[in-house]
């Protein structure tokens, strides 16, 4: 420091130099908390405490530009020392970092004109060749009873705030690019009249008007909305601050000259300045009209859906996949007398007959298991307590993996028919029976006749032709006794009433006992029989008679054009036995072979061939080597011949 | 030879029985009043009671029953007939001495109740 320098005035120059740095620093906001630190006021230390302490590089120049004094900030910041700088002139100052065209300008040209010059922004190449923005101020200094002037000169670097400023001015630029080119529409409307200031090119998009939107209020550009209540809540939205969200509001916007129905999920938020008060609200919209008009169209569709199950006349329910019900319609619910959540929280099978529960539960649990289907008739209790039948369905309704994700059931009302079935029953019962009566009668009378012609023919016995005429009403008879109790059997069958009367036989004795009697009457048949083995079973005897009376009555039936049958007792397996019977007849075509265990069915034979019978001998003989736990089934080709065989198993209760 | 009493309330069925009966060289009542079988018995001296199972509502088995219990006619034995084939068991264990399913063959019928006289003969 020069010593003539009064230090008086130095200091009130400094104050000057102070008041420029303060500016600055407010300017500058990454700055400005750092440096709130006052200059203290003794005159001793000005130059260590004062000057030193201003957080900015200072240079003071002589007129002549040569340095009086750099302080500590400025040797800190350009790595320099009071040796390299006293007394140097400014251009050759780090290696002549100043010595650049916009400083000599400001020091040569225009400092002696203005004798100020404030905020001047030069670039420098620094000494790690980074690019460093700085900040001059310059000034005029003159001294009192003095000529001599002095150039305070402060550096500001402002190399990290431009850096910052890039970046930001980056950033918003990648910001108002997401914003206009985002599919979600965004809007700024301003003031209490809602002036649209900002609007992407979805937002314009939109509202279909064209570009020409803003600084028009939200009424003049959409004017359909008046009555649509968007006004109001923005105004609600500006006047108290509290946001808004729509989700899938439906607003009648005219797009391209026409007015369409629209949904929007939409939000408005308010804007507010840096004081907090609200100056705009912003609107963040998307277009969801697709959606909306979908979801309409899938809630008509469930409330038809939901109609039409109502609507039904059957039990429908559904169930989860552990098979917990989640819905039943209002017949069900009409029929137990619940409402939904009652009926829904106990279980189902509560409303089982218990003679069919446990069995019903098993094959539940069965169903859920295998994802099989149900289909069983149930009795279910009614509000009033009692029992009616229903047919009950079950199926699994699987996803596309083909897991199981819920179950659908039907139950139908079928008590008025179960009913009629057991009128129906209890009359072939009674019809049978009463038929049995005359029938009775006649063959005892037919069978008395036979016995009272003489064992022998005569030649006068020959012309009288009664026996074979006796014999054809005996067959005849048999038949219609057969008739009948086939159809008295059906019935049993229909109402469960079939009971098996097991005794231990020997099965080569039945079939030969069986043999004989058809020889009996049919003399011109063939029937060769073949013991593989010899088999005493425990069995319903006379029901498996009349299942092997079925077979060979069968085979000779439709064997118009052979007599001969062959029949084979046998093992099929150690642990069971079979018998077959088999003819050379007509055959029976494949796709017969399955239904002719079926009631009432009847392989219709080549032209018009018709065989006599209800259609219900097979059915029969199906159901009784069922109940005996076995297996009935046929072989067959067409033209050549079948062979019907059932197996029983030996070891079976 | 013997003399039998058919109680049956079929009168067709009656008279079938009867004249295969007597044509057999049986003596026959018939009778459709099972509450007077035995009174029927006694007045007929009868040796064999053809007992049909339903009878105009009444349980041939119970008539069968109550013969067997009454000491004056349990020594005649009764041969037990039904249109229903299966209830063999039920009549035997009333206390019939067999039983035969109706439609029979006349020489089923014949055959039991020669068999049942035989035996019967044969306990006395």
């Amino acid at each position: 420091m020069e010593e003539d320098l009064n230090t008086e005035e130095l200091k009130n120059e400094l104050k000057i130099a102070r008041e420029y740095i303060e500016k600055l620093e407010k300017k500058n906001s990454i700055l400005q908390s750092q440096n709130n630190k006052y200059l203290p006021g003794s005159s001793e230390d000005l130059k260590d405490s004062v000057i030193d302490n201003i957080h900015h590089p200072l240079l003071v120049l002589k007129e002549d530009l040569h340095v009086v004094f750099a302080n500590k900030m400025y040797h800190k910041t350009f790595g320099s020392n009071e040796e390299k700088t006293k007394g140097r002139p400014v251009y050759e100052l780090e290696e002549g970092l100043w010595d650049i065209p916009q400083l000599r300008n400001i020091l040569e040209t225009i400092l002696p004109s203005k004798s100020s010059m404030s905020n001047f922004e030069i670039s420098i190449d620094s000494k790690d060749s980074q690019v460093r923005y700085i900040i001059l101020n310059a000034k005029e200094i003159k001294l009192f009873r003095s000529d001599e002037k002095y150039i305070l000169l402060s550096f500001e670097d402002i190399t990290k705030r431009k850096h910052a400023e890039a970046e930001l001015k980056k950033n918003e630029q990648l910001y108002h690019e997401l914003i206009s080119s985002s599919t979600i529409a965004f809007a700024i409307f301003k003031g209490p009249d809602h002036v649209i200031e900002k609007a992407n090119d979805s937002m314009i998009k939109l509202w279909g008007k064209g570009e020409d939107v803003f600084g028009k209020t939200i009424l003049e550009v959409l004017p359909e909305v008046k009555d649509q209540g968007i006004t109001e809540l923005l105004d609600n939205v500006y006047r108290t601050g509290e946001p808004f969200y729509a989700s899938q509001l439906p607003i009648d916007l005219v797009i391209d000259g026409k007015l369409e129905n629209k949904f929007f999920d939409f939000t408005y938020q308010p804007q507010r300045d840096e004081k907090g008060n609200i100056v705009g609200v912003a609107d963040i919209a998307t277009d969801v009209t697709e959606e909306a008009l979908l979801n309409q169209k899938i809630k008509r569709s469930e409330a038809e859906f939901r109609e039409l199950v109502n609507f039904m006349p059957h039990k429908i329910s559904l169930a989860d996949a552990e098979g917990n019900a989640v819905f039943y319609n209002q017949n069900w619910l009409d029929y137990v007398g619940k409402n939904l959540e009652d009926f829904i929280a106990e279980p189902w099978t509560a409303k089982i007959h218990p003679d069919e529960r446990e069995e019903v539960e098993k094959i539940v649990v069965g169903c859920l298991a295998t994802g099989g289907d149900l289909d069983k008739d149930i009795r279910l209790r009614n509000k009033d307590g009692g029992y009616e039948w229903h047919i009950c369905r079950a199926t699994a309704i699987r996803d596309e993996n083909n897991e199981i994700t819920s179950w659908i059931s039907s139950c139908t009302q079928i008590h008025k028919i179960k009913k009629e079935e057991q009128r129906k029953g209890d009359f072939l019962k009674l019809v049978s029976h009463e038929l049995k009566t005359p029938v009775t009668s006649i063959k005892g009378y037919v069978q008395l006749l036979l016995s009272m012609l003489p064992k022998e023919n005569s030649e006068s016995d020959k012309k009288l032709v009664i026996k074979p005429y006796l014999n054809r009403i005996e067959t005849q008879v048999e038949r219609l006794i057969r008739l009948i109790s086939e159809m008295l059997d059906l019935s049993r069958i229909e109402q469960q009433e079939l009971q098996l009367k097991k005794e231990n036989f020997s099965l080569n004795e039945q079939v030969e006992n069986i043999i004989d009697d058809i020889t009996y009457s049919n003399k011109d048949v063939q029937i060769e029989l073949e013991h593989q083995c010899e088999c005493n079973i425990y069995a319903d005897k006379d029901r498996i008679g009349q299942v092997i009376i079925n077979f060979v009555t069968n085979a000779l039936k439709y064997s118009p054009e052979s007599n001969k049958v062959q029949i084979k007792v046998y093992h099929e397996q150690p642990d069971n036995v079979a018998i077959s019977v088999k003819d050379f007849g007509i055959g029976i075509a494949k796709k017969e072979q399955e239904k002719i265990f079926k009631r009432f069915y009847r392989v219709a034979g080549n032209k018009d061939d018709t065989y006599a019978g209800f259609g219900i001998g097979l059915y029969l003989s199906n159901e009784i080597i069922q109940r005996h736990h076995g297996k009935i089934f046929v072989k067959s080709d067409i033209g050549k011949g079948s062979e019907f065989t059932f197996i029983l198993p030996l070891n079976h209760n | 030879m013997a003399k039998i009493l058919i109680v049956d309330d079929d009168q067709t069925i009656g008279f079938m029985l009867r004249d295969i009966l007597e044509f057999n060289g049986h003596e026959v009542t018939v009778s459709q009043q099972p509450r007077k079988t035995r009174e029927n018995i006694l007045e007929n001296d009868i040796e064999l009671i053809l007992l049909d199972k339903l009878i105009s509502g009444v349980d041939g088995t119970d008539v069968c029953a109550q013969m067997k219990e009454d000491e004056t006619v349990s020594h005649v034995p009764i041969l037990m007939m039904s249109a229903l084939h299966n209830v063999g068991e039920i009549c035997k264990s009333a206390g019939a001495a067999d039983f035969i399913s109706k439609p029979f063959d006349m020489e089923t019928l014949i055959e039991k109740i020669n068999s049942i006289l035989e035996n019967h003969s044969a306990n006395s």
